[in-house]
């Protein structure tokens, strides 16, 4: 697109836009044909000019699909995806909703962990280069990448079922591990029948991998603290040094998407469901399609904790070899872990009424407020940590869920910076290593498979994550606890 | 005008979206299978040491168009599950047919081969995570045969 088009683009955007306050934008539902209920844009207006048309269109069309409640809404990150947009957000009735596989995306559970430390920056800093050397030796990362970690059928079933809860037991982590974790470390009612033999085919030599493109391992110290409180509370103090992880289902959750698209994209045939994107392909929220889908999503979802659980695991004992001290000794506990592609069965009140209902978070993150009963005790009177990941070089957040979560978004929040340009593009226009350079005398030290995913993720190709985290700071859906700053980085 | 070109690829924020071209069916489905592994590696340099045949069906709406997710999302499996890169494709026949019952029915019959994975000697560039339905066509045109795809990266 040239730039004269962009621009046109744009301008066409707001024009089509109802500006309701300084950070909600809502799209009506004359913008297209079919939609059942308005669009929803959390947005500054710094980050207006962040998004195209295509972008808003896709909002669009989410609002086209039967049984959505209230708007389909997108946090300030979002950004052009496939069906849903990323950092898409949406609630089906479930009765007159329904479930469907682009809410949450291919990458099942793709998600974010960190794990305190009480070592302090200048305990690690000097040894950074050592560190992610260790790191990106013992943990598998990159394209066709595998686990030297081999699990059995059975292993890889009790993984589908049980998540992180399994892998703790099975020896990869400890007690408090799945205490501090979203849904405690697995969703119930995952049904492994449900899960096809390819996406185990697919699984079974990937677990105990971080994959590739925008996934990580982050060593970071706390720079900042803006919430003494919560970060009491989450035991954070500045100058602490912390460690991120992020990655999801890798090719089992691919495949399970996969498959059940294939068969609810014959289901919306059958249930006459009109769907302006084939990407978004779904069933009534009850039927034998949708629920067969939510069984296998969960078995994912379950896979991706594990997943984390393990590297998280191995990454202990990095530090522990390295520091000769155990995990005990290093205070490497989890904060919190955040699944950000996911769709959730939750009570929310709509019209003034408790109602149970679907959730879709593409690209987004649960922000249930303090009180919630699912925020972990040690937690429930600050709220639920969010997690926010920011670009290779840039800070990441910790926020905790905030009193409007609720009302304004279905208890959700963003997910990360959010991109702005292209992977393509980016290779072509940036090169990996001088940004390497860069990120070193910034004090970043990057260790990836190669240069070009060091371009085609630089800082640049995405939005500032302070300008993201800023407008669900001000709507109150989630606020800034605790800034974090790279000083390690392992890319695959 | 004959087809030169047999696939480009456009800019897409998040992800990679390529136009694929052929003067057959079959051609298009084979091009569009070229331009996802050419995101994933340099195909150029991988050896055709195991090859594997891909039988595929698809019935009921947009039948071409579940075809290629299909198809396409094979390469992906085999590069996982079998551990393969694949370089090379062979589409051998593709088109439609009636069932019993009179419905359309998009099948392919292909030949893709490569190698075993092996990150030291490959000149891996990005991982595919899917193939998604995203605005995907599969169209006949005056010059043959295009199709439209969007990965997910």
């Amino acid at each position: 697109m040239s730039n004269q088009n962009k621009e046109k683009n744009e301008s066409d955007v707001t024009e089509e836009l109802t500006r309701v306050n300084d950070n909600i934008w809502d799209i009506p539902t004359s913008h297209a044909y079919g939609m059942n209920v308005p669009g929803r844009l959390f947005l500054s207006e710094k980050l207006m000019g962040t998004i195209d048309k295509e972008t808003v269109n896709q909002v669009a069309n989410v609002a086209m699909l039967p049984g959505i409640l209230d708007y389909s809404m997108a946090m300030p990150d979002v950004h052009l995806g496939y069906g849903f947009t990323i950092g898409g957000v949406a609630a089906f009735d479930e009765e007159e909703g329904v479930i469907s596989p682009g809410g949450v995306g291919f990458d099942i559970n793709c998600g974010v962990r960190l794990m305190k430390t009480n070592l302090l920056k200048e305990d690690a800093t000097p040894h950074m280069k050592i560190l992610t050397e260790n790191l990106f030796k013992k943990i598998p990362s990159g394209v066709g990448s595998k686990g030297e970690f081999k699990v059995t059928d059975t292993e890889l079933t009790e993984a589908f079922l049980h998540g992180s809860q399994w892998a703790v037991e099975a020896g990869y982590g400890i007690e408090s591990d799945t205490k501090n974790c979203e849904s405690y470390g697995f969703m119930e009612g995952g049904n492994p029948d449900t899960v096809g033999t390819k996406a185990r085919k697919r699984g079974r030599p990937q677990f105990g991998t971080l994959g590739s493109g925008n996934h990580f391992l982050e060593i970071q110290y706390v720079d900042k603290i803006y919430d003494p409180v919560a970060a009491a509370a989450y035991g954070l103090e500045e100058g602490q040094v912390t460690v991120m992880i992020h990655c999801g289902s890798r090719g089992a959750g691919h495949q399970i998407c996969t498959d059940h698209l294939q068969t609810l994209n014959q289901a919306v045939k059958k249930y006459k469901i009109n769907v302006p994107d084939m990407q978004l392909a779904c069933a009534p929220a009850k039927s034998k399609e949708a629920q067969d889908y939510f069984d296998a999503m969960k078995c994912g979802a379950n896979y991706a904790w594990a997943n984390r659980q393990i590297i998280m695991h191995w990454t202990r004992e990095v530090f522990e070899q390295f520091y000769g001290k155990d995990t005990d000794a290093l205070g490497m506990e989890l904060l919190y872990d955040v699944a950000h592609n996911v769709a959730k069965y939750e009570t929310h009140e709509v019209d003034g009424k408790k109602q149970d209902v679907y959730v879709h978070r593409k690209g987004a993150t649960r922000a249930f407020p303090a009180g919630h009963p699912e925020v972990p005790q040690q937690y429930r009177d600050v709220g639920q940590p969010v997690l926010i990941p920011g670009s290779m070089g840039t800070p990441s957040f910790v926020l905790k869920g905030g009193p409007n979560s609720m009302s304004l978004s279905f208890g959700s929040a963003c997910h990360g910076a959010g991109r702005l340009m292209g992977r393509g593009k980016a290779k072509g226009s940036m090169n990996g290593e001088a940004i390497q350079e860069e990120l070193a005398r910034q004090g970043i030290t990057v260790r990836a498979e190669k240069a070009s995913v060091i371009a085609e993720e630089a800082p640049s190709v995405y939005k500032n994550s302070d300008d993201v985290v800023d407008v669900v700071d001000s709507l109150g859906i989630a606020q800034k606890v605790a800034r974090l700053i790279p000083i390690g980085v392992i890319k695959g | 005008m004959t087809q030169k070109t047999d696939f480009i690829y456009l800019d897409h924020v998040a992800d990679t979206k390529f136009i694929a071209y052929g003067d057959t069916i079959e051609k298009v489905f084979e091009n569009a299978a070229l331009a996802t592994l050419s995101v994933i590696a340099d195909i150029s340099t991988i050896h055709p040491k195991t090859a594997f045949e891909i039988d595929l069906e698809t019935t009921g709406t947009a039948g071409k168009e579940n075809l290629m997710v299909d198809f396409l999302s094979e390469l992906l499996y085999l590069f996982d599950a079998e551990e393969t890169v694949l370089g090379a494709v062979y589409v051998k026949e593709a088109g439609v047919k009636k069932d019993d019952d009179g419905n359309d029915v998009w099948f392919i019959n292909a030949v893709v081969s490569g190698e075993p994975i092996d990150s030291a000697k490959q000149n891996f560039k990005t991982e595919v995570k899917a193939i998604t339905y995203s605005g995907i066509r599969v169209e006949e045109t005056p010059t043959g045969f295009e199709a439209e795809v969007v990965l997910d990266l």
